[in-house]
Protein backbone atom coordinates (compact mmCIF):
# COMPACT_ATOMS: atom_id res chain seq x y z
CA UNK A 1 0.00 0.00 0.00
CA UNK A 2 3.22 2.34 0.76
CA UNK A 3 4.54 1.93 -3.02
CA UNK A 4 0.96 3.54 -4.29
CA UNK A 5 0.76 6.37 -2.47
CA UNK A 6 4.03 7.82 -4.62
CA UNK A 7 3.12 6.10 -7.78
CA UNK A 8 0.00 8.06 -8.15
CA UNK A 9 0.95 11.38 -6.88
CA UNK A 10 3.98 11.20 -9.49
CA UNK A 11 0.84 10.71 -12.67
CA UNK A 12 -0.77 13.67 -11.18
CA UNK A 13 2.05 15.42 -10.98
CA UNK A 14 2.76 14.75 -14.81
CA UNK A 15 -0.81 16.01 -16.17
CA UNK A 16 0.30 19.24 -16.89
CA UNK A 17 2.80 17.96 -19.72
CA UNK A 18 1.58 17.58 -23.15
CA UNK A 19 2.53 14.32 -24.35
CA UNK A 20 2.07 12.94 -27.88
CA UNK A 21 3.00 9.61 -29.33
CA UNK A 22 2.76 7.36 -32.12
CA UNK A 23 3.47 4.13 -33.88
CA UNK A 24 6.38 4.10 -36.26
CA UNK A 25 7.66 0.71 -37.83
CA UNK A 26 11.01 -0.55 -37.46
CA UNK A 27 13.27 -0.23 -34.19
CA UNK A 28 13.64 3.21 -33.79
CA UNK A 29 12.37 5.49 -31.23
CA UNK A 30 12.61 9.63 -31.86
CA UNK A 31 11.98 11.20 -28.51
CA UNK A 32 12.13 15.01 -28.39
CA UNK A 33 10.98 17.30 -25.91
CA UNK A 34 10.23 20.70 -26.72
CA UNK A 35 10.21 23.76 -24.39
CA UNK A 36 7.55 26.40 -25.14
CA UNK A 37 8.64 30.19 -24.12
CA UNK A 38 12.10 29.20 -23.80
CA UNK A 39 13.25 30.13 -26.54
CA UNK A 40 15.37 33.49 -26.87
CA UNK A 41 12.03 35.48 -27.41
CA UNK A 42 12.37 35.28 -23.45
CA UNK A 43 14.68 36.38 -21.17
CA UNK A 44 18.19 38.26 -20.47
CA UNK A 45 19.12 38.15 -24.82
CA UNK A 46 21.26 35.16 -24.79
CA UNK A 47 20.33 33.05 -22.21
CA UNK A 48 18.47 30.38 -23.62
CA UNK A 49 21.18 29.57 -25.76
CA UNK A 50 23.44 28.98 -23.01
CA UNK A 51 20.95 27.06 -21.31
CA UNK A 52 20.31 24.99 -24.19
CA UNK A 53 24.27 24.29 -23.69
CA UNK A 54 24.08 23.30 -20.67
CA UNK A 55 21.51 20.12 -21.23
CA UNK A 56 23.06 16.79 -21.04
CA UNK A 57 25.78 18.18 -18.98
CA UNK A 58 26.33 16.76 -15.71
CA UNK A 59 23.20 15.79 -13.49
CA UNK A 60 23.00 15.55 -9.83
CA UNK A 61 22.42 11.57 -10.46
CA UNK A 62 24.98 11.26 -13.40
CA UNK A 63 27.69 12.85 -14.79
CA UNK A 64 28.28 14.45 -18.70
CA UNK A 65 30.46 11.94 -19.80
CA UNK A 66 29.15 8.95 -18.42
CA UNK A 67 25.56 9.71 -19.83
CA UNK A 68 27.36 10.18 -23.38
CA UNK A 69 29.61 6.75 -22.56
CA UNK A 70 25.93 5.15 -21.68
CA UNK A 71 24.25 6.59 -24.64
CA UNK A 72 26.61 5.52 -27.17
CA UNK A 73 26.61 1.69 -25.88
CA UNK A 74 23.11 1.49 -25.79
CA UNK A 75 22.96 3.09 -29.44
CA UNK A 76 21.94 6.05 -29.28
CA UNK A 77 22.52 9.90 -30.58
CA UNK A 78 20.91 12.75 -28.35
CA UNK A 79 21.13 16.41 -29.18
CA UNK A 80 19.88 20.37 -28.67
CA UNK A 81 18.78 23.49 -29.75
CA UNK A 82 17.52 26.86 -29.51
CA UNK A 83 15.02 28.63 -31.45
CA UNK A 84 13.00 31.68 -31.12
CA UNK A 85 10.15 29.75 -29.45
CA UNK A 86 11.55 26.92 -27.70
CA UNK A 87 14.45 24.55 -26.51
CA UNK A 88 14.50 21.46 -28.21
CA UNK A 89 15.88 18.55 -26.75
CA UNK A 90 15.82 15.75 -29.51
CA UNK A 91 16.76 12.57 -28.54
CA UNK A 92 16.92 8.76 -31.31
CA UNK A 93 17.42 5.21 -29.70
CA UNK A 94 16.27 1.87 -30.08
CA UNK A 95 12.71 1.23 -28.72
CA UNK A 96 13.67 -0.74 -25.81
CA UNK A 97 15.69 1.92 -24.34
CA UNK A 98 12.59 4.22 -24.04
CA UNK A 99 12.64 4.25 -20.19
CA UNK A 100 16.57 5.09 -20.05
CA UNK A 101 15.94 8.00 -22.60
CA UNK A 102 12.90 8.92 -20.88
CA UNK A 103 14.48 9.51 -17.07
CA UNK A 104 17.59 10.73 -18.89
CA UNK A 105 15.40 14.13 -20.33
CA UNK A 106 13.67 14.41 -17.01
CA UNK A 107 16.52 14.38 -14.97
CA UNK A 108 18.07 17.21 -17.96
CA UNK A 109 15.30 18.96 -17.41
CA UNK A 110 14.75 19.19 -13.36
CA UNK A 111 18.38 18.10 -12.15
CA UNK A 112 20.98 19.71 -14.07
CA UNK A 113 23.67 20.33 -11.73
CA UNK A 114 24.83 24.27 -13.16
CA UNK A 115 28.36 24.01 -12.01
CA UNK A 116 30.26 26.55 -12.57
CA UNK A 117 33.47 25.57 -14.04
CA UNK A 118 30.70 23.66 -16.97
CA UNK A 119 30.03 27.14 -17.90
CA UNK A 120 33.36 28.25 -18.51
CA UNK A 121 35.15 24.99 -19.80
CA UNK A 122 32.39 23.75 -21.91
CA UNK A 123 29.01 25.53 -21.94
CA UNK A 124 30.94 29.03 -23.30
CA UNK A 125 33.03 27.93 -26.12
CA UNK A 126 30.39 25.36 -27.39
CA UNK A 127 28.17 28.61 -27.60
CA UNK A 128 30.72 31.27 -29.16
CA UNK A 129 31.83 28.63 -31.39
CA UNK A 130 27.96 27.82 -33.12
CA UNK A 131 27.27 31.62 -32.87
CA UNK A 132 30.78 31.78 -35.28
CA UNK A 133 29.61 29.19 -37.44
CA UNK A 134 25.83 30.96 -38.23
CA UNK A 135 27.93 34.36 -38.11
CA UNK A 136 30.06 32.96 -40.55
CA UNK A 137 26.79 33.13 -43.18
CA UNK A 138 25.90 36.63 -44.25
CA UNK A 139 22.69 35.90 -44.78
CA UNK A 140 22.20 34.27 -41.13
CA UNK A 141 23.46 37.85 -40.04
CA UNK A 142 21.00 39.83 -41.91
CA UNK A 143 18.10 37.76 -41.07
CA UNK A 144 18.97 38.28 -37.54
CA UNK A 145 18.96 42.17 -38.16
CA UNK A 146 15.51 41.63 -40.03
CA UNK A 147 14.40 39.88 -37.03
CA UNK A 148 15.69 43.27 -34.69
CA UNK A 149 14.26 45.34 -37.09
CA UNK A 150 10.61 43.86 -37.31
CA UNK A 151 10.30 42.77 -33.69
CA UNK A 152 12.59 45.00 -31.19
CA UNK A 153 12.34 42.92 -28.52
CA UNK A 154 11.28 39.47 -28.36
CA UNK A 155 11.57 37.48 -31.71
CA UNK A 156 13.81 40.07 -32.31
CA UNK A 157 16.43 38.99 -29.92
CA UNK A 158 19.88 37.41 -31.17
CA UNK A 159 19.10 34.23 -31.34
CA UNK A 160 22.50 32.85 -29.99
CA UNK A 161 24.67 34.17 -27.20
CA UNK A 162 26.95 37.01 -28.47
CA UNK A 163 28.77 37.79 -25.48
CA UNK A 164 27.43 41.67 -25.77
CA UNK A 165 25.90 41.51 -22.07
CA UNK A 166 27.42 39.24 -19.23
CA UNK A 167 26.01 36.32 -18.41
CA UNK A 168 26.26 34.51 -15.06
CA UNK A 169 25.77 30.29 -14.29
CA UNK A 170 23.37 31.86 -11.81
CA UNK A 171 21.61 33.97 -14.05
CA UNK A 172 21.10 30.78 -16.50
CA UNK A 173 20.17 28.55 -13.33
CA UNK A 174 17.51 30.99 -12.61
CA UNK A 175 15.90 31.50 -15.85
CA UNK A 176 15.51 27.46 -16.20
CA UNK A 177 14.05 27.26 -12.97
CA UNK A 178 11.57 29.65 -14.48
CA UNK A 179 11.19 28.27 -18.06
CA UNK A 180 11.50 24.25 -17.27
CA UNK A 181 7.34 24.24 -15.73
CA UNK A 182 5.31 21.53 -16.65
CA UNK A 183 2.93 23.91 -18.67
CA UNK A 184 5.92 24.36 -20.73
CA UNK A 185 6.81 20.77 -21.50
CA UNK A 186 5.56 18.87 -24.58
CA UNK A 187 7.15 15.37 -25.12
CA UNK A 188 6.47 14.01 -28.22
CA UNK A 189 8.00 10.15 -29.32
CA UNK A 190 7.58 8.70 -33.09
CA UNK A 191 7.81 4.62 -32.41
CA UNK A 192 6.74 4.42 -28.85
CA UNK A 193 3.64 2.91 -27.28
CA UNK A 194 1.55 5.55 -25.64
CA UNK A 195 0.35 4.08 -22.79
CA UNK A 196 4.01 3.11 -22.02
CA UNK A 197 5.70 6.76 -22.63
CA UNK A 198 2.59 7.97 -20.03
CA UNK A 199 3.76 5.16 -17.48
CA UNK A 200 7.47 6.02 -17.90
CA UNK A 201 7.03 10.04 -17.91
CA UNK A 202 4.84 9.80 -14.49
CA UNK A 203 7.60 7.25 -13.33
CA UNK A 204 10.44 9.34 -14.14
CA UNK A 205 12.15 12.48 -12.98
CA UNK A 206 9.52 14.82 -15.41
CA UNK A 207 7.30 14.15 -12.02
CA UNK A 208 9.07 17.02 -10.18
CA UNK A 209 8.96 18.97 -12.60
CA UNK A 210 7.69 22.88 -11.33
CA UNK A 211 4.31 23.15 -11.87
CA UNK A 212 2.67 26.62 -14.16
CA UNK A 213 3.68 28.17 -17.28
CA UNK A 214 6.05 31.14 -18.58
CA UNK A 215 3.91 33.51 -19.72
CA UNK A 216 4.55 34.49 -23.88
CA UNK A 217 6.54 37.64 -24.84
CA UNK A 218 4.40 40.55 -25.96
CA UNK A 219 4.68 41.17 -29.52
CA UNK A 220 5.12 44.62 -31.54
CA UNK A 221 5.62 45.04 -34.78
CA UNK A 222 7.90 47.50 -36.80
CA UNK A 223 7.53 48.40 -40.62
CA UNK A 224 9.83 50.72 -42.64
CA UNK A 225 13.38 50.35 -41.22
CA UNK A 226 16.20 49.81 -43.24
CA UNK A 227 19.64 48.31 -42.26
CA UNK A 228 22.64 48.44 -44.24
CA UNK A 229 26.00 45.96 -43.10
CA UNK A 230 29.21 46.09 -44.86
CA UNK A 231 30.66 42.73 -44.87
CA UNK A 232 33.16 40.84 -46.97
CA UNK A 233 31.84 37.43 -48.65
CA UNK A 234 28.75 37.09 -50.86
CA UNK A 235 25.84 40.09 -50.53
CA UNK A 236 22.06 39.78 -49.87
CA UNK A 237 19.57 41.94 -50.23
CA UNK A 238 16.84 41.00 -47.32
CA UNK A 239 13.21 42.35 -47.68
CA UNK A 240 11.08 41.25 -44.84
CA UNK A 241 7.29 41.71 -43.64
CA UNK A 242 6.11 41.37 -39.95
CA UNK A 243 3.09 38.90 -39.81
CA UNK A 244 0.40 38.33 -37.34
CA UNK A 245 -0.37 34.43 -36.51
CA UNK A 246 -3.52 35.25 -38.09
CA UNK A 247 -2.21 35.84 -41.52
CA UNK A 248 0.09 32.91 -41.91
CA UNK A 249 -2.33 31.60 -44.55
CA UNK A 250 -2.07 34.71 -46.57
CA UNK A 251 1.79 35.27 -46.94
CA UNK A 252 1.72 31.32 -47.46
CA UNK A 253 0.23 31.90 -50.43
CA UNK A 254 2.08 35.15 -51.49
CA UNK A 255 5.37 33.02 -51.00
CA UNK A 256 3.94 30.56 -53.20
CA UNK A 257 3.32 32.76 -55.91
CA UNK A 258 6.14 34.35 -56.30
CA UNK A 259 8.31 31.77 -55.29
CA UNK A 260 9.05 29.32 -52.21
CA UNK A 261 12.54 28.58 -50.96
CA UNK A 262 10.77 24.80 -50.60
CA UNK A 263 9.75 24.63 -53.89
CA UNK A 264 13.03 25.43 -56.00
CA UNK A 265 11.69 23.53 -59.13
CA UNK A 266 8.17 25.26 -59.44
CA UNK A 267 8.20 28.17 -62.31
CA UNK A 268 7.90 31.68 -60.57
CA UNK A 269 8.64 35.20 -60.91
CA UNK A 270 11.41 34.48 -58.23
CA UNK A 271 12.59 31.20 -60.06
CA UNK A 272 14.29 33.62 -63.02
CA UNK A 273 15.69 35.52 -60.74
CA UNK A 274 19.46 34.05 -59.70
CA UNK A 275 19.53 34.00 -56.00
CA UNK A 276 16.40 34.95 -55.34
CA UNK A 277 13.79 33.41 -52.78
CA UNK A 278 11.05 33.84 -50.30
CA UNK A 279 10.53 31.99 -47.13
CA UNK A 280 7.60 32.48 -44.21
CA UNK A 281 9.06 32.50 -41.04
CA UNK A 282 6.35 31.19 -38.30
CA UNK A 283 6.33 31.88 -34.79
CA UNK A 284 4.01 30.84 -32.01
CA UNK A 285 3.02 34.34 -31.98
CA UNK A 286 4.35 36.21 -35.18
CA UNK A 287 5.78 35.16 -38.37
CA UNK A 288 8.43 37.25 -40.62
CA UNK A 289 7.74 36.80 -44.20
CA UNK A 290 11.27 37.20 -46.14
CA UNK A 291 12.09 37.90 -49.92
CA UNK A 292 15.80 37.28 -50.16
CA UNK A 293 18.58 37.95 -53.15
CA UNK A 294 22.29 36.69 -52.47
CA UNK A 295 24.69 36.39 -54.65
CA UNK A 296 27.70 38.96 -56.43
CA UNK A 297 26.78 42.35 -55.27
CA UNK A 298 26.22 43.43 -58.98
CA UNK A 299 23.55 40.36 -59.40
CA UNK A 300 22.04 40.84 -56.07
CA UNK A 301 21.74 44.97 -56.79
CA UNK A 302 20.02 44.42 -59.85
CA UNK A 303 17.92 41.34 -58.66
CA UNK A 304 16.03 42.68 -55.24
CA UNK A 305 14.70 45.45 -57.47
CA UNK A 306 13.03 42.92 -59.80
CA UNK A 307 11.83 41.09 -56.80
CA UNK A 308 10.29 43.97 -55.45
CA UNK A 309 8.83 44.43 -58.44
CA UNK A 310 7.35 40.46 -59.24
CA UNK A 311 6.16 41.05 -55.27
CA UNK A 312 4.22 44.30 -56.29
CA UNK A 313 2.59 42.49 -59.35
CA UNK A 314 1.26 39.65 -57.92
CA UNK A 315 -2.58 39.35 -59.04
CA UNK A 316 -5.51 38.07 -57.48
CA UNK A 317 -5.55 34.89 -60.38
CA UNK A 318 -1.43 34.33 -59.19
CA UNK A 319 -2.65 33.80 -55.41
CA UNK A 320 -5.92 31.50 -56.19
CA UNK A 321 -3.50 29.93 -58.29
CA UNK A 322 -1.14 29.26 -55.85
CA UNK A 323 -3.83 28.09 -53.01
CA UNK A 324 -2.53 24.24 -53.79
CA UNK A 325 1.12 25.19 -53.99
CA UNK A 326 0.69 26.96 -50.45
CA UNK A 327 -1.22 23.94 -48.98
CA UNK A 328 2.33 21.87 -50.17
CA UNK A 329 4.68 23.80 -48.33
CA UNK A 330 2.96 24.15 -45.34
CA UNK A 331 2.39 19.90 -45.72
CA UNK A 332 6.40 20.16 -46.22
CA UNK A 333 7.17 22.11 -43.45
CA UNK A 334 4.26 20.49 -40.69
CA UNK A 335 6.19 17.68 -38.66
CA UNK A 336 4.95 15.74 -35.88
CA UNK A 337 6.91 17.71 -33.12
CA UNK A 338 5.94 21.13 -34.54
CA UNK A 339 2.55 20.45 -36.77
CA UNK A 340 1.25 23.54 -39.00
CA UNK A 341 -2.37 23.89 -38.64
CA UNK A 342 -3.19 27.39 -40.34
CA UNK A 343 -5.52 27.21 -43.49
CA UNK A 344 -3.83 28.79 -46.47
CA UNK A 345 -5.93 31.57 -48.29
CA UNK A 346 -5.99 32.97 -51.41
CA UNK A 347 -6.95 36.76 -49.88
CA UNK A 348 -4.86 39.66 -50.82
CA UNK A 349 -1.61 39.60 -49.14
CA UNK A 350 -0.42 43.15 -49.42
CA UNK A 351 3.55 43.88 -48.85
CA UNK A 352 3.31 47.83 -48.81
CA UNK A 353 5.75 49.00 -46.07
CA UNK A 354 8.60 46.47 -45.62
CA UNK A 355 11.75 46.20 -43.41
CA UNK A 356 15.20 46.22 -45.82
CA UNK A 357 18.59 44.71 -44.76
CA UNK A 358 21.35 44.82 -47.21
CA UNK A 359 24.85 42.80 -46.19
CA UNK A 360 27.54 42.69 -48.09
CA UNK A 361 28.93 45.06 -50.98
CA UNK A 362 26.75 48.05 -50.03
CA UNK A 363 28.50 50.45 -52.33
CA UNK A 364 26.41 48.71 -55.04
CA UNK A 365 23.88 47.65 -53.07
CA UNK A 366 20.17 49.52 -53.55
CA UNK A 367 18.44 51.56 -50.77
CA UNK A 368 14.90 50.89 -49.31
CA UNK A 369 13.94 53.90 -51.39
CA UNK A 370 15.60 52.96 -54.58
CA UNK A 371 12.94 50.19 -54.94
CA UNK B 1 51.01 9.77 -4.79
CA UNK B 2 48.20 8.45 -3.43
CA UNK B 3 45.50 10.25 -4.66
CA UNK B 4 43.88 12.84 -2.34
CA UNK B 5 40.46 11.01 -2.89
CA UNK B 6 42.22 8.14 -0.63
CA UNK B 7 43.72 10.35 2.05
CA UNK B 8 40.43 12.57 2.51
CA UNK B 9 38.72 8.91 3.10
CA UNK B 10 41.18 8.02 5.66
CA UNK B 11 40.80 10.90 7.30
CA UNK B 12 37.25 10.77 7.56
CA UNK B 13 37.76 6.94 8.59
CA UNK B 14 40.02 8.53 11.44
CA UNK B 15 37.28 11.15 12.59
CA UNK B 16 34.56 8.45 12.74
CA UNK B 17 36.54 6.78 15.04
CA UNK B 18 36.42 8.30 18.91
CA UNK B 19 39.44 6.39 19.81
CA UNK B 20 41.46 6.63 16.59
CA UNK B 21 40.72 10.83 16.35
CA UNK B 22 41.55 10.68 19.87
CA UNK B 23 45.31 9.91 18.82
CA UNK B 24 45.54 11.33 15.79
CA UNK B 25 44.24 15.04 16.49
CA UNK B 26 46.85 15.92 18.67
CA UNK B 27 49.54 14.47 16.45
CA UNK B 28 48.39 16.33 13.65
CA UNK B 29 48.08 19.53 15.87
CA UNK B 30 51.38 19.38 16.47
CA UNK B 31 52.59 18.64 12.86
CA UNK B 32 50.62 21.42 11.79
CA UNK B 33 52.36 23.73 14.69
CA UNK B 34 55.97 22.57 13.99
CA UNK B 35 55.32 22.64 10.46
CA UNK B 36 55.27 26.36 10.18
CA UNK B 37 53.25 27.25 7.55
CA UNK B 38 51.13 29.64 9.40
CA UNK B 39 53.81 31.96 10.33
CA UNK B 40 54.47 32.52 6.99
CA UNK B 41 50.92 33.57 5.68
CA UNK B 42 49.94 30.26 4.17
CA UNK B 43 47.08 27.80 4.44
CA UNK B 44 47.59 23.97 4.10
CA UNK B 45 45.48 23.71 0.43
CA UNK B 46 48.57 26.10 -0.50
CA UNK B 47 51.21 23.34 0.18
CA UNK B 48 49.33 20.53 -1.69
CA UNK B 49 51.22 20.11 -5.43
CA UNK B 50 49.85 21.77 -7.95
CA UNK B 51 52.32 20.18 -10.72
CA UNK B 52 49.74 17.56 -12.07
CA UNK B 53 47.15 18.10 -14.99
CA UNK B 54 44.36 17.22 -11.77
CA UNK B 55 45.84 20.52 -9.86
CA UNK B 56 46.25 22.46 -12.48
CA UNK B 57 42.32 21.89 -13.78
CA UNK B 58 41.27 22.40 -9.89
CA UNK B 59 43.30 25.61 -9.79
CA UNK B 60 41.80 26.64 -12.76
CA UNK B 61 38.47 26.32 -11.45
CA UNK B 62 38.89 28.14 -8.43
CA UNK B 63 36.81 31.12 -8.05
CA UNK B 64 38.91 34.51 -8.82
CA UNK B 65 39.03 36.18 -5.32
CA UNK B 66 40.27 32.56 -4.00
CA UNK B 67 42.65 32.64 -6.91
CA UNK B 68 43.97 36.34 -6.05
CA UNK B 69 44.23 35.46 -2.43
CA UNK B 70 46.44 32.48 -3.32
CA UNK B 71 48.38 33.88 -4.95
CA UNK B 72 48.66 36.72 -2.41
CA UNK B 73 49.44 34.18 0.40
CA UNK B 74 52.67 32.90 -1.90
CA UNK B 75 53.82 36.22 -2.24
CA UNK B 76 53.54 37.30 1.32
CA UNK B 77 55.44 33.86 2.26
CA UNK B 78 58.26 34.19 -0.75
CA UNK B 79 59.20 37.63 1.07
CA UNK B 80 59.25 35.60 4.56
CA UNK B 81 61.62 33.67 3.52
CA UNK B 82 63.77 35.98 1.41
CA UNK B 83 63.77 38.31 4.45
CA UNK B 84 64.76 35.32 7.05
CA UNK B 85 61.24 36.44 9.13
CA UNK B 86 58.28 35.01 10.01
CA UNK B 87 55.42 37.12 9.92
CA UNK B 88 54.20 38.62 13.59
CA UNK B 89 51.21 36.30 16.16
CA UNK B 90 48.65 38.50 14.67
CA UNK B 91 49.44 38.75 11.29
CA UNK B 92 49.87 34.94 11.19
CA UNK B 93 46.80 32.72 9.66
CA UNK B 94 44.46 31.41 12.78
CA UNK B 95 43.70 27.91 12.69
CA UNK B 96 39.89 29.11 12.06
CA UNK B 97 41.25 30.61 8.41
CA UNK B 98 43.00 27.50 7.79
CA UNK B 99 40.30 26.50 5.63
CA UNK B 100 40.44 23.78 2.69
CA UNK B 101 39.50 26.18 -0.18
CA UNK B 102 40.84 24.16 -2.98
CA UNK B 103 40.73 20.22 -2.03
CA UNK B 104 36.62 20.45 -3.29
CA UNK B 105 38.05 21.25 -6.43
CA UNK B 106 40.60 18.60 -6.63
CA UNK B 107 38.16 16.07 -5.77
CA UNK B 108 36.03 16.89 -8.35
CA UNK B 109 38.56 16.80 -10.46
CA UNK B 110 39.88 13.17 -9.20
CA UNK B 111 36.26 11.63 -9.74
CA UNK B 112 36.31 12.85 -13.26
CA UNK B 113 39.50 11.39 -14.11
CA UNK B 114 39.05 8.10 -12.42
CA UNK B 115 35.05 7.96 -13.50
CA UNK B 116 37.20 8.58 -17.71
CA UNK B 117 39.55 6.10 -16.68
CA UNK B 118 36.86 3.77 -15.51
CA UNK B 119 34.37 4.26 -18.31
CA UNK B 120 37.41 4.15 -21.19
CA UNK B 121 37.60 0.37 -19.92
CA UNK B 122 34.36 -0.52 -19.44
CA UNK B 123 33.61 -3.89 -20.68
CA UNK B 124 30.51 -4.58 -22.22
Amino acid sequence: MLSRVPARSLSTATQAIKIAARDAPGSLTSLSVVVNNAGSKTGKSGVSHLLSKFNFLNTGSKSALRFTRESELLGGVFSTSVTRDAIVLNTQFLKQDLPYYVEALGSVLTNTSFRPHEFVEVVLPAAKAEYEAAHASNAFTALEALHELSFRKGLGNPLYYDGTTKVTVEDVEQYAAEVYKQANVAIYASGANSEDLNKFVGESSFAYLASGSTPAASVELFKGKESRFRAAGHSGAFIGVPVKAAEFGKYETLSAAVGSSLLPGAASPLANIPGASSFLYKYQDAGLFVVSVTGAAADVASGIKQAKKALDSVSATDLSNATKAAELTVALQSTFEAPLDFKVSAADAKVGEFNYVAIGDVDVLPYASDL
Amino acid sequence: MASLTSVVKAADFILSRPTLSKIVNPVAKAFVAYAGYREMGLKFDDLISEESPIGQKAISRLPEGEIYARNYRFITAHQCALSHQLLPANKAVKPEEDTHYLIPYILEAEKEAFEKVELDNIQV
